[in-house]
């Protein structure tokens, strides 16, 4: 064609607003923007509990919470599941693979720049942090699932097969190496993934698989590094001022304002007021208020039964006629009172840890800027004395720990546990102390699994105020093979070499 | 004095101007019908004209007998005896109904002057017409009876001419507007009549030709040419750059025309026209909502897993139907096979509609034309839902319990709205009526049509307002158009066209999540009958389900807050431009040049208020989520400007008297850009404020460019041999910049051919036929609708969700988010037809049927890939594959008559079949999902569980479903177990009714008779099934709105049903499942009209050319399939049916006015 050259020329038309491949990366400064762009998966639905849309909302999957409306993460909590359900299902599935392709990619182009050691060393560790933190949940949630460590070809993830359990967590573990001897004791911003994060989430993969000896050698890593110890408000951990305090070992970071980098916890999981009809999608259950201890280790008196109780109770749940927002709570006629969604049965409950407690701070739907801690230091304290107890180790330096959780803090404390307990009466202390002190933070969903608590249990029934029934979680027992999830039916209808999960 | 023949009769004398040889041939046979006699009488006027030799009054003899009998039998029993025929009034010759003649023979001269002795009427011949006429004495009598004694008669004379007889027109009727007074050309075309004054006004009519009214004013010499109305086999067809006889196509191409019937119609969006019109052509307005009620239109199928769209061609330029007022249409050809729509290539595998708007001709009468209509739209079918609230009540209680629950409203609630008058405090409300008010609708078009000699025009005004059943939704549309032609000179021609259209519409704010009104539908898909609308003071109502201790039983749903809040006001405004200048070289070669702009401006103003509803008791409370995001006001824009630009070579010779050639060249450029702005700005200081300024923080900002472009050549060629053997090719190469170079060139041909069987010499002898045509053809087509820009472009994102945070400040972000196949290139669709066109009694009525084979490849799909691939959205690529194979067919009887007395009939049918099959698809490894896209199904057939009946007891279910983790009970669905596993499992799923039509119709009768018509449209479909389960027809806690079905409920008492027993958010019940499909087959009556024309004599005493009155009524009755739940069935096959703006019935009435 004798004008091809110019039809070309008439014909090339380039997109002005976009980065395309063509590109980038050109610099340091790109690899940055590709660093960002996968912690940013980290605040998605579902990779940690319900990420933007509220932090703890798993709960709603155990005893601990009630969460209405017939979600998945409700169904996973009262045997309803399928394998064609999103949210825990679908969304944890694709966005762990998510974080996988985003590591992936940044590492593979690495090379692409010029680069400072010190800088390839940063990025190198975090997109093998992040990776490794992605085949954890993969392998908590679903069991051994598909490794993959570089770019592949869709025809290749079309016919891909489930590695083992074993060698998921092996992957998992072996990123997180990389990234620990890659990382500085300081990551360069705060959020950013420093030594004691990725230790932090080793030592969860270790505990996740009962892999108690690696648990306390992990943990003595931990503890070389110095940096951490418990925060001494149990409250205070969980408000504003006091993020990135010495008790956060890994946490999301959200913050306010326009540019959506906020979660949306306030709107859907808070307790509304006045005129504005805020969400309550997960509401606390009596199961779990009664769970709590009086602060003398005494019975609870059933006639007041709030009085005299763990504090940490006050501090994660919001209980009839306490405050909330200015509001007190429950006043069932809106004007002037905090309510529960009407939707929901549940009223007399509500959630207050993670929530933002006054309303002259409360953001607009979308900037609520709490950090969702992923792991803190009590969870290293309790995973030592699990670890010490279930190893037949000195249940008495177990217990001593488990103290710690019980009175160090300056708004916590409550009856010391005696020392001098039995391994079997150690390892229920110990249990229950991690139920109570990670309350509504999305962490007993995989305890009760790796537990193996489900048929012990269920059936859990959830009642009303007036002692109505609303639902029975598991009402015919605890279904074994909800101890992991099923496969998503979109992933296994595109490869038939992955095999479903037994029982789904 | 005017001619009165039937149509007929019209196209028996064109056929036979055409064709003399043949009906000479063909009139001996028919010798005893009528109609053959009038073929016969034609063969002889043409013969006759030619060699100037007819029979004269003098050498033809008759010989009839009167025995008090009318004037009417005299000319009866002449007409059969001889060539002529008469032409004459019937109100003017049934007074004499008692005439004696004695037997004798004679020439007709002296029969006739015996006849008409001792009437008040004079005869003329004209050719082979005796044309019967008061005489004009007489009527000079009668006109000095009303006026003064001495008129002054002017006499005025000419010629009339038309583009086949310069030389003059025989025949023609030249009347006095408004009198008897009237005479008709003779044989060189030549008139001379009287006329009282100066303001008298001359009306020429010609069977077949359109009328032209001439003032006589100063003149005393009018001369006048007369058009052709282009109708039967003179029929011309709009095809892609140019027109072509319609007995000369060979592509199968629907036609409609924007007559006065479609003119009448209340028509908003002109994509409503084609519905029930056009075989091949399924509409369905999915929307009522006004100002956005574009239906969609498939032609021949979905073609492909993309947008199947056709492509709109507006005066030659791609455009849309809702840049267009309706009433600027002349006319809309489709083109449906690939043959045809060949010449536009990449963009035409959907079809092609050609739209041409309105213009002038030469030397026509200016003609001012006023159509207005006013019309009231209401809701039409409707969901049937429980609006008693303690039955309501008394459903949701039984539905807790069911699952072990404790129920929710007590007894003593319960039996207080059972028992209570007060409608504030204890509501039983019917939200459809509430919600869905009788809303106006009017229109108002005024045209100017007309030429001179060298200039042509068409200008228009449009005003469209429509009020929307839901409050606070409405639209209003003008448009203005002129369209111009010039002659400059003899080889020169120039035309402009301009349109401008704006359209302002108004709803309530729009919310991000539920978009244009879903909020508002959303809350009524919750809306429990006890929601109070109002409350007793005339505030927004609220939840009246209040316990005991004061805590409401349900949240807020009143929709009509949603409806009161804030307003979202739509802002179009639609600039065309379209100019083209031709050349003719010579009388077989001519040149032409268009250059079109179509500018979009499209501005969207949102903003919301705090609206509140209240308890009797005074609890305020909004609706669910309502205003989120706390006050806003946000502009949205967008630029659009599309330019054309094509020029074209046209050649077109007869070589020989058979061979004839034309053919045609071309170059097309085109470009695209749109622009894209958004603003916002939360927390106004004070509300009501409507402009972004006035917000004090929550600043966002958007832009974008989206481009594109295209350049194409084309080219025709046409070859036809002795007028019977037709042949067509067709070839266009389109570049397009949405590929990357080397991909980006798409040649795309077509061939066709056509036979005219009726033609050949052995079909001389028959009778039965008077068309017979057989057609084939074969194309390849392309389609790069997808709605992507660079498709083939890694694009790393950079935006807010791939940014993060860290230590409180915002850390900007990228990632790849989208798998990208570089090779992307265009999806092709080869079709092949075979069409059959039959005439029966000289074409009143006519067949037309077509069998179709239509294959999409390399379809652009984005194929689901697996989540390990990052959760990437999938690339797109040329994949899929598809066929629709199917027939149409046509079936028109047209008897119409001229004389508005006279009873005529029409009847239209039209109907379409088609098969639709994915024939290629991911390998057949696509994800089991309810609207299923896999290989050897239709595409997005309801795929699901197969409900089989319900479990009467706990053990029927465990027995079944032994190995099912969750259990179902007594009550509940009961699924196939396909595979007998006794769990229901993926592999349970089969396919559950197709979402594509397979039969499409229309039928349209129609009958006039003493001005009335009555215009009726049907519409139907068979063989498609919806999926039924939203929030009306489900039971969930969270939407309290209960279908009627779930009084139906399974019950241990009640166990003879199909309803499962009544549970919220029954996950089992909920599978996507047959029980949640139905057939939905209808036939409904689309439109009615019956009009009347006043009579002329009327008419023109109130200076007006033409006033025709109607009534109209739309969307008016439909027969369903039994149970069918819902809205209209006219919908969108492909959703539950909730959710949108239902479709209307429009009630109105019109006038129709022509100066």
């Amino acid at each position: 064609m004798l004008l091809s050259g110019c039809a070309d020329d008439f014909l090339n038309v380039l997109p002005e607003d976009k980065i395309t491949s063509a590109n980038f990366p050109e610099n340091e400064a790109d690899l940055k923007l590709a660093l960002n762009g996968a912690y940013a998966m980290l605040r998605e639905n579902s990779v940690y509990d319900q990420g933007l849309f509220g932090f703890g909302v798993l709960d709603g999957a155990t005893p601990n919470g009630y969460n209405w409306g017939n979600t998945p993460i409700a169904k996973a909590g009262n045997g309803q599941l399928s394998s064609g359900d999103g949210s825990i299902v679908t969304f944890r599935w694709t966005r762990c693979y998510g974080i996988i392709y985003r590591a992936n990619y940044l590492l593979s182009i690495l090379d692409q720049v010029d680069l400072d050691p010190n800088a390839k060393a940063l990025y190198t560790g975090e997109a093998h942090f992040l990776r490794g933190l992605a085949f954890s949940l993969l392998a908590d949630s679903y069991g051994g699932v598909p490794l993959i460590s570089g770019a592949i070809s869709a025809e290749e993830a079309r016919n891909i097969s489930r590695s083992s359990l074993e060698d998921t967590w092996n992957q998992a573990i072996s990123d997180y190496n990389i990234a620990i001897s890659n990382l500085q004791d300081d990551a360069p911003e705060v959020g950013r993934a420093n030594k004691g994060a990725v230790l932090g989430l080793k030592m969860r993969a270790y505990l996740y698989q009962n892999k108690y000896t690696e648990v306390l050698s992990v943990i003595k890593e931990i503890e070389a590094l110095g940096k951490y110890d418990l925060y001494p408000s149990y409250e205070g951990l969980f408000q504003p001022e006091n993020e990135n305090n010495q008790e956060v070992l890994f946490d999301i970071q959200y913050i306010s304002g326009e540019n959506s980098q906020g979660s949306l916890i306030d709107q859907y999981c808070g307790t509304g007021t006045g005129s504005f009809t805020r969400g309550t999608r997960y509401v606390p259950t009596d199961d779990l208020v009664n769970a709590y201890e009086m602060i003398d280790g005494s019975e609870i008196n059933p006639s007041n039964p709030f009085e005299g109780r763990d504090p940490r109770l006050e501090f994660t749940v919001v209980i009839p006629g306490s405050y909330i927002l200015d509001h007190q709570f429950p006043n069932y006629t809106y004007t002037g009172g905090a309510y529960n969604h009407p939707g929901n049965r549940l009223k007399h409950l509500s959630t207050r840890k993670y929530r933002i407690q006054h309303m002259s701070d409360l953001p607009p739907s979308g900037q609520s800027y709490l950090n969702n801690i992923v792991i803190r230091y009590a969870d290293v304290l309790l995973a030592k004395a699990e670890a010490i107890i279930e190893t037949g180790g000195d249940i008495d330096e177990a217990i001593e720990l488990v103290n710690r959780i019980r009175t160090e803090r300056a708004d916590v404390k409550i009856s010391r546990l005696p020392m001098g307990m039995s391994q079997t009466i150690a390892k229920e202390k110990l249990r229950k102390e991690r139920r109570i002190e990670f309350a509504m933070e999305g962490l007993y969903w995989s305890d009760i699994r790796r537990w193996d608590l489900g048929e012990e249990i269920y059936p859990v029934e959830v009642r009303d105020h007036k002692g109505g029934l609303i639902e029975t979680k598991f009402p015919n027992g605890y279904l074994k093979y909800y101890d992991l999830l099923p496969i998503p039916v979109s992933e296994l209808s595109l490869n038939e070499n992955l095999v479903q999960n037994p029982g789904w | 004095m005017k001619l009165y023949l039937s149509r007929m009769y019209r196209v028996l004398f064109k056929n036979h101007r055409l064709y003399p040889l043949n009906c000479q041939a063909l009139a001996i046979p028919f010798k005893k019908l009528g109609a053959g006699f009038l073929a016969c009488l034609f063969m002889i006027t043409t013969t006759t004209k030619a060699s100037n030799q007819f029979p004269n009054l003098e050498d033809v003899f008759v010989s009839i007998e009167l025995k008090g009998e009318p004037l009417l039998s005299a000319f009866k029993k002449i007409e059969e005896g001889t060539p002529y025929k008469f032409s004459y009034k019937l109100d003017q010759i049934k007074k004499y109904q008692n005439l004696t003649l004695s037997k004798s023979k004679r020439t007709l001269k002296p029969t006739l002057d015996l006849l008409l002795a001792n009437t008040e009427l004079q005869y003329e011949r004209i050719e082979n017409s005796i044309v019967i006429t008061p005489r004009i004495n007489q009527l000079q009598k009668v006109q000095g009876s009303i006026t003064t004694a001495n008129v002054k008669l002017i006499s005025v004379s000419g010629k009339v001419t038309t583009d086949t007889d310069p030389q003059g027109m025989p025949g023609v009727n030249v009347r006095v507007v408004g009198t008897q007074n009237g005479t008709v050309t003779d044989l060189e075309g030549l008139y001379k009549i009287d006329v009282a004054d100066e303001s008298a006004v001359l009306e020429f009519t010609f069977i077949g030709y359109e009328s032209i009214r001439e003032e006589v004013g100063t003149s005393t010499v009018i001369n006048t040419n007369l058009s052709e109305i282009i109708s039967g086999l003179d029929e011309v067809v709009v095809v892609g750059y140019g027109t072509q006889k319609k007995v000369n196509t060979t592509g199968a191409i629907s036609t409609v025309k924007y007559d006065d019937e479609l003119n009448n119609r209340p028509i908003t969006n002109a994509s409503q026209a084609l519905g029930g019109t056009a075989s091949g052509v399924w509409v369905s307005q999915n929307s009522g909502k006004p100002g956005d009620d574009g239906a969609q239109i498939r032609i021949r199928g979905w073609g492909t897993l993309n947008n199947s769209n056709p492509l709109i061609i507006i005066d030659g330029v791609e455009g849309s139907f809702d840049q267009i007022n309706p009433a600027d249409i002349e006319s809309m050809s489709v083109l449906k096979d690939a043959a045809s729509a060949a010449i536009y290539g990449s963009k035409a595998a959907n079809g092609v509609v050609l739209v041409v708007t309105k213009m002038g001709k030469n030397d026509q009468k200016m003609q001012v034309s006023l159509n207005s209509y006013y019309g009231i739209q209401s809701l039409g079918r409707r969901y049937s839902l429980i609006n008693n609230s303690a039955s309501n009540m008394d459903l949701s209680n039984q539905a807790l319990m069911n699952d072990g629950s404790s129920p929710l409203f007590s007894e003593a609630l319960i039996s207080a709205f059972r028992n209570g008058a007060d409608k504030y405090k204890y509501p039983n409300t019917d939200w459809f009526q509430e919600l869905f008010q009788s809303a106006p609708i009017q229109q108002h078009n005024l045209s100017i049509t007309g030429g001179s000699k060298n200039i042509s025009s068409y200008l228009s005004l449009n005003f469209l307002d429509q009020d929307g059943m839901v409050a606070k939704t409405k639209s209003n549309r003008y448009a203005i158009r002129a369209n111009l032609e010039s002659k400059v000179n003899k080889w020169l021609n120039v035309s402009g066209r301009l349109n401008y259209l704006t359209r302002k519409s108004e709803e309530p704010y729009a919310d991000v999540t539920y978009g244009s009104l879903g909020r508002v539908f959303e809350m009524l898909g919750g809306a429990a009958p006890y929601i109070s609308p109002y409350t007793s003071d005339g505030r927004f109502g609220s939840v009246q389900a209040i316990s005991e201790n004061g805590s409401l039983l349900y949240d807020n749903r009143n929709p009509l807050i949603d409806a009161a809040n804030g307003k979202t006001l739509t802002e179009e405004h639609v600039i065309t431009i379209n100019t083209s200048a031709q050349i003719k070289f010579t009388d077989y070669l001519s040149w032409k040049t268009t250059f079109a702009s179509n500018v979009n401006f499209n501005i969207i103003d949102r903003y919301n208020t705090s609206v509140f509803g209240y308890t009797d008791t005074g609890i305020e409370t909004t609706t669910k989520n309502f205003n989120r995001e706390g006050l806003e006001i946000n502009r949205s824009n967008l630029t659009g400007i599309n330019n054309n630009l094509f020029s074209t070579l046209y050649f077109n010779k007869t070589m020989g008297d058979k061979h004839s050639f034309s053919a045609i060249a071309g170059v097309q450029l085109e470009s695209n850009r749109i622009r894209n702005m958004y603003a916002r700005r939360s927390q106004p200081p004070k509300e009501g404020l409507t402009q972004v300024d006035a917000g004090t923080s929550g600043i966002q900002a958007n832009g974008n460019l989206n481009s594109f472009k295209m350049l194409s050549y084309f080219g025709r060629i046409n070859y036809s041999l002795s007028d019977k053997y037709l042949f067509e090719a067709n070839l266009r190469a389109d570049g397009s910049s949405r590929f990357k170079t080397g991909n980006r060139w798409g040649v795309f041909p077509g061939f066709s051919a056509g036979w005219r069987i009726i033609d050949e010499a052995f079909m001389a002898d028959q009778s039965v036929l008077s068309n017979l045509k057989l057609r084939a053809s074969w194309g390849k087509l392309g389609n790069q609708n997808i709605s992507n820009y660079w498709p083939y472009l890694t694009v790393v994102g950079q935006n807010n969700n791939l940014s993060y945070n860290y230590g409180g400040s915002f850390a900007a972000g990228a990632a790849v988010t989208s798998l990208v196949d570089e090779n992307i290139t265009w999806e092709t669709t080869a079709t092949l037809d075979f069409g059959l066109e039959l005439g029966f009694m000289d074409d009143q009525i006519t067949v037309e049927a077509d069998y179709f084979k239509k294959k999409t490849e390399n379809i652009i799909v984005q194929l689901p890939v697996p989540s390990l691939l990052g959760g990437l959205t999938p690339p797109f690529e040329n994949l899929g594959e598809m066929s629709n194979d199917g027939f149409e067919f046509i079936f028109n009887y047209n008897n119409f008559k001229f004389n508005r007395d006279q009873f005529g009939f029409n009847f239209g049918l039209n109907f379409t079949y088609i098969k639709n099959e994915v024939t290629e698809f991911a390998g057949g490894k696509s994800p089991d999902q309810l609207y299923l896209i896999r290989e050897g199904y239709a595409f997005r057939t309801l795929y699901g569980y197969n409900a089989i009946g319900i479990y009467q007891s706990d053990s029927e279910a465990l027995e079944h479903m032994f190995d099912n983790g969750f259990k179902p009970q007594a009550g509940n669905l009961k699924f196939e177990d396909i595979n007998g596993d006794g769990k229901l499992g993926f592999e349970d799923k089969k396919t559950l009714g197709n979402t594509i039509p397979k039969v499409t119709f229309g039928i349209s009768p129609s009958i006039k008779y003493k001005g009335f018509d009555l215009n009726l449209l049907f519409q139907g479909v068979l063989g498609v099934s919806v999926y039924t389960q939203n929030n009306f027809t489900n039971l969930t806690f969270e939407n309290r709105v209960i279908s009627e079905r779930w009084l139906d409920a399974w019950t241990a008492e009640n166990t003879n049903t199909s309803v499962p027993s009544a549970r919220f958010d029954n996950s089992w019940d909920q599978s996507q499942s047959s029980y949640w499909v139905q057939k939905l087959n209808y036939i409904k009556l689309k439109n009615i009209q019956l009009g009347y024309a006043l009579k002329e004599e009327v008419v023109s005493k109130i200076g007006l050319q033409k006033a025709y009155l109607y009534i109209n009524a739309q969307n008016v009755f439909t027969l369903v399939t039994n149970d069918y739940e819902g809205f209209d069935p006219e919908r969108n096959t492909f959703d539950s049916g909730y959710n949108y703006y239902p479709v209307p019935r429009i009630i109105s009435l019109g006038v129709n006015l022509n100066f």
